[in-house]
């Protein structure tokens, strides 16, 4: 698989589609999950209250919008704002783009448009029945 | 304007706050929970020039004792802080023979969470009596919200970090139905036998997800079991034919 660093894993997937902050950390844990749990320099998941959950991601996001690489649209709760890339975004990930293999990319755009077109409850039910361990600290299974 | 909240389970306590400041018509963010010792923190709501003063002197003292044997004199310092304060005020003299009104001069009140081997919450009121108290405690404007939003909780047993949950999730509440004076970031503190840790951004970013699925979950709930409840009715109640056919 691609060798790839946590903030471009983030464009990757922020690339097929926006995502909101607990849709982007069940995406990545089902990119994850799908690839045998070995991925080089992947973000380290923990069973935490609402499933797998890796900390890293939100300083990962925090160092993202301070680079100007995404960024969220005004929203009535910002933190559920989906994350969208910038234009600084866009041209970084698109020098990425030809480094990734196919298998990748096509497991990338999957599973972003599973977790978009799943309602909250549905996406935890879904990243439990495949990762039945990550549920075990959950308040919600 | 303030809420803490002080949530305690049998391996540690929650404190927890949120994080405006006010003073006079500026707000701005800050914290309003410190650490005493090793194994205490504390937390105080009210006026400003009064916890401040109470931070100061409790920054000067040397207080790594358990709080049992800083009960009194922690009041002591509080009850001194306002009387410091009332001395200095142009408005004493006038409310002199009301303590109510004396009282409502410099409000505040303090709250001191310390686990050893038990949980122990402190609290001292501006007029310096200290008290234990053996349950989920919330002080500060946004305490009523608080106290209907834990309900439920009383005598349920919860680990550190679902308390943690609890009490970020009500605070979140609190601010969200606009409170006056409430308002972000949210402060969680956990006290267990390991010392005082304050959540990082990250872990706070966290709970603030998890408080979201914990709603979503709630509202489900209570979907499922309207949907259920309606299924029930109408499976045992007869059809308007059948009742015609009856009568």
């Amino acid at each position: 698989m691609t060798t790839l660093t946590r903030q471009e894993w983030i464009l990757l997937l922020l690339r097929e589609k926006p995502l909101d902050r607990i849709r982007l950390m069940k995406a990545l844990f089902l990119v994850w999950n799908r690839s045998h749990r070995n991925v080089e320099g992947f973000f380290e998941f923990i069973p935490y209250m609402y499933g797998p959950c890796s900390f890293e991601l939100y300083r990962q996001l925090d160092q993202a919008q301070h680079l100007r690489l995404i960024t969220q649209a005004p929203h009535v709760a910002s933190r559920w704002a989906p994350y969208f890339l910038t234009e600084r975004g866009i041209v970084n990930v698109e020098k990425l783009v030809g480094r990734v293999d196919p298998h990748t990319a096509n497991l990338i755009s999957n599973v972003v448009q599973e977790v978009s077109s799943l309602s909250f409850h549905n996406l935890l039910r879904r990243v439990y029945s495949e990762a039945p361990d990550f549920a075990v600290s959950s308040v919600v299974r | 304007m303030t809420l803490i909240l002080a949530i305690p389970t049998s391996t540690g306590i929650v404190l927890a706050s949120d994080g405006q400041l006010t003073s006079g018509d500026v707000r701005s963010s800050g914290q309003k929970i410190w650490a005493l010792n090793k194994c205490c923190a504390w937390g105080g709501a009210g006026e400003l020039a009064l916890i401040q003063r109470v931070r100061e002197e409790i920054e000067k003292l040397t207080v790594a004792q358990p709080l049992g044997n800083l009960r009194d004199f922690l009041a002591v310092r509080i009850k001194e802080c306002v009387t410091a304060l009332l001395q200095l005020d142009f408005r004493t003299p006038f409310s002199q023979g009301n303590p109510a009104a004396l009282l409502s001069l410099h409000p505040g009140d303090f709250v001191f969470a310390e686990f050893t081997d038990i949980p122990k919450i402190l609290h001292v009121t501006s007029y310096g009596t200290p008290e234990w108290i053996e349950r989920p405690y919330a002080t500060g404007n946004g305490a009523p919200f608080a106290y209907a939003l834990l309900q439920k909780y009383q005598n349920v047993e919860l680990s550190l970090d679902r308390a943690s949950l609890l009490a970020f999730k009500v605070i979140e509440e609190a601010i969200d139905v606009g409170a006056y004076g409430l308002g972000p970031p949210i402060h969680v503190w956990q006290i267990n036998a390991q010392g005082t840790r304050v959540l990082s951004e990250a872990e706070v970013a966290a709970l603030t997800d998890a408080a979201k699925s914990l709603r979503d979950a709630e509202i489900k709930l209570l979907l499922s079991e309207v949907e259920c409840f309606v299924e029930a009715v109408v499976a045992t109640t007869p059809s308007p034919k059948t009742e015609d056919r009856q009568s």
